[in-house]
């Protein structure tokens, strides 16, 4: 009886042992003790002794009296750093190293810290917080014994992704290269474009349990202070337990959150990003995510690209024009389709209408349906092709090709205009990508507004569209300017892409201080004689 | 006209022309100034919705009832005007082109 108590209890207490609660704050607060015994049990503890946490314990000193030891996780370390810049310093040359050879009697680590360690990132730490914070992001810590400070060393080395060609944002002429997962490698991609002591990257922690390195980049000067303040804060409101890609911070601090636009761009291509920055723009890197965040967002900027620069001027102008063509009709080719099949045979003419008619015979379903179905398969295949591995991918396309093109018309399920109808729109809303995400709900809501009410439904969903539009900010810029509110000056950056020589001033939407970005001597003129270098 | 409103608008800034048409004229007439602008604007309005939908379905949609027309319009009026003024005026901004 007694025994089976005794087991009780004893399994009770086991229980309790294992407790799930989280690290109390306090015990991130206390400082390191002098004990190095001490120091290395409470950082196991704070760790809950996970397995990767790595210790290794060795004694320094010309006498081999002081212990020391060193502690980092698995895995976020470099280890050849490790062997090369701190133990072999510590242990082997120390004790040749004249003419401070390390004994336990002088100061230990002003000896370390000065003569000894050959690694170039230092810092001492005094709680267990920066030590442990430290260490979770890839640092080593060395501790002595007899001391309660510690040295935290730059040691970073993880596995990751190379700097590739970005996937999402490919162009023809124009740099190759796209930001990584690694915030440092993406700062520096920043910082080698832009030279500057003004370039600006501000440091911020977000996620009560990922700790994600935030960087907020701008250019001093160039940037409207108001809209860094305005970003600062929003980022500091946030309180979510964990931040794994920047959509996360782009939805938490967007301007309307109901809305189907993208009020905060994202881009993988540092170049995009240094000329935004340029224009005056603030840009967000997440670490852990190659997606850099870009603000205020306009919803112009859907229509250009970092290439339409790069290229000459009237070839970068038709392009514009061509993605405006493609905007409407992605949105409104289906609608118009609908409409005029529906309400408006007289607005078509006449032969064109008799194809159609014809194409029609026999088709079972209405025209808003037939429609419909072919986008929202159109919308299936495309979700398809995404989500599949690319080998399968192609087999998918091939598929959507045969099956729904050819076989629905040939078995007189669908008419052939609307399969044409709905392979333009799809090409037409693959040109502007950044919008992409909004335009299948447009077409869908103009679509069924079409269907009921023809062209009047249409012009209705517009006008509701465009006071949407005009009522949108994106960090307190109008959504739609420069062209409501209109400003002559940025329209030069619009349905044309005027020369570069022309655009000598920055858009004026964002920031009306120190406007002028080309030459001020000769601002509105092509260079003559003598070759300028952009 | 025009000055008039303007300089009594200058004259009562924190005060809409209902409340003020009370303070210079007295509590009933300033009452009914203020009856007789609402009136003024429903009958526009009322005759400007008429004309739309009139329009509409004589021209497009015969066989639409005339109140489909009032009621979608209106639903857009509501929505522009609770964007607030600067929205008014920018959606026009779009469509007479400055």
């Amino acid at each position: 009886m007694l025994r089976r108590l005794l087991r009780k209890i004893k399994f009770f207490m086991q229980r309790n042992f294992e407790n799930n609660k989280p690290l109390s704050s306090n015990q991130l607060k206390t400082s390191l003790s002098k004990k190095l015994n001490t120091n290395l049990e409470n950082i196991k503890n704070i760790l809950n002794h996970s397995s990767d946490v790595a210790i290794r314990l060795f004694d320094i000193g010309s006498d081999n009296k002081s212990r020391a030891a060193i502690a980092f996780i698995d895995g976020l370390v470099d280890k050849s750093t490790i062997n090369e810049y701190i133990m072999k310093s510590l242990m082997l040359d120390s004790r040749t190293a004249l003419p401070t050879p390390l004994t336990g009697k002088k100061d230990m680590l002003g000896i370390i810290k000065k003569n000894i360690l050959t690694a170039a990132e230092l810092r001492e730490v005094k709680t267990f917080e920066e030590l442990i914070y430290g260490m979770l992001s890839g640092e080593v810590v060395l501790i002595v014994d007899g001391y309660d400070t510690a040295f935290i060393i730059g040691a970073k080395g993880w596995e990751s992704r190379g700097v590739q060609e970005p996937n999402t944002e490919t162009v023809v002429r124009g740099p190759r290269e796209g930001f990584t997962e690694n915030l440092r490698t993406n700062t520096a991609m920043l910082r080698r474009r832009l030279k500057s002591p003004n370039l600006v990257f501000e440091h911020l922690k977000i996620g009560r349990v990922t700790n994600t390195d935030v960087c907020i980049v701008y250019i001093r000067g160039i940037t409207n202070i108001k809209i860094v303040q305005e970003l600062r804060r929003r980022l500091n409101r946030i309180d979510i337990d964990g931040i794994l890609e920047s959509g996360y911070i782009e939805q938490l601090i967007e301007d309307a959150p109901f809305s189907i636009f993208p009020t905060i761009g994202n881009t993988e291509r540092p170049d995009k990003v240094a000329a935004k920055l340029l224009e005056g723009r603030v840009a967000v890197l997440t670490d852990g995510s190659p997606m850099a965040l870009t603000l205020p967002y306009l919803f112009m900027e859907g229509i250009q690209s970092s290439e339409d620069y790069y290229s000459r001027t009237w070839f970068s102008t038709i392009v514009r024009w061509i993605r405006i063509a493609a905007l409407i009709i992605t949105i409104l080719l289906p609608p118009l389709y609908i409409a005029g099949q529906s309400y408006h045979q007289e607005m078509i003419p006449t032969v064109l209408l008799l194809t159609m008619a014809a194409a029609k015979e026999g088709i079972p379903f209405p025209v808003f349906i037939e429609t419909l179905l072919m986008g929202i398969s159109f919308e299936m295949l495309k979700e398809a092709g995404v989500r599949m591995p690319r080998p399968i991918g192609h087999a998918i396309s091939i598929v959507g090709a045969l099956v729904l093109g050819e076989a629905a018309v040939n078995a007189g399920v669908v008419s052939a205009p609307a399969v044409i109808v709905t392979a333009i729109t799809g090409i037409a809303g693959f040109i502007i990508p950044t919008h992409n995400d909004s335009f299948p709900i447009l077409r869908l809501v103009f679509a069924i507004l079409a269907a009921i009410a023809g062209l009047f439904g249409l012009l209705l969903g517009i006008v509701f569209l465009l006071i949407h539009l005009v009522s949108l900010r994106s960090f307190g810029i109008p959504y739609l300017s420069p062209i409501a509110p209109g400003i002559i000056q940025d329209l030069k950056d619009t349905a044309i892409r005027a020369p570069l020589w022309a655009m000598y001033k920055r858009p004026r939407a964002i920031n009306r201080k120190n406007p002028v970005r080309l030459g001020a001597d000769e601002p509105s003129q092509p260079p003559e004689d003598k070759e300028k270098d952009g | 006209m025009a000055y008039i409103i303007t300089s009594l608008g200058l004259m009562f800034k924190d005060k809409t022309i209902i409340q003020y048409s009370e303070t210079i004229a007295g509590r009933i007439p300033g009452k009914l100034i203020g009856l007789i602008y609402c009136g003024f604007f429903i009958y526009i309005d009322a005759v400007i919705l008429r004309e739309f939908a009139d329009f509409f379905t004589s021209v497009f949609f015969p066989e639409t009832p005339l109140v489909f027309f009032s009621i979608s319009i209106i639903l857009a009026s509501i929505y522009a005007v609770r964007q607030g003024l600067e929205v008014i005026a920018r959606v026009n901004e779009i469509f007479f082109l400055y």
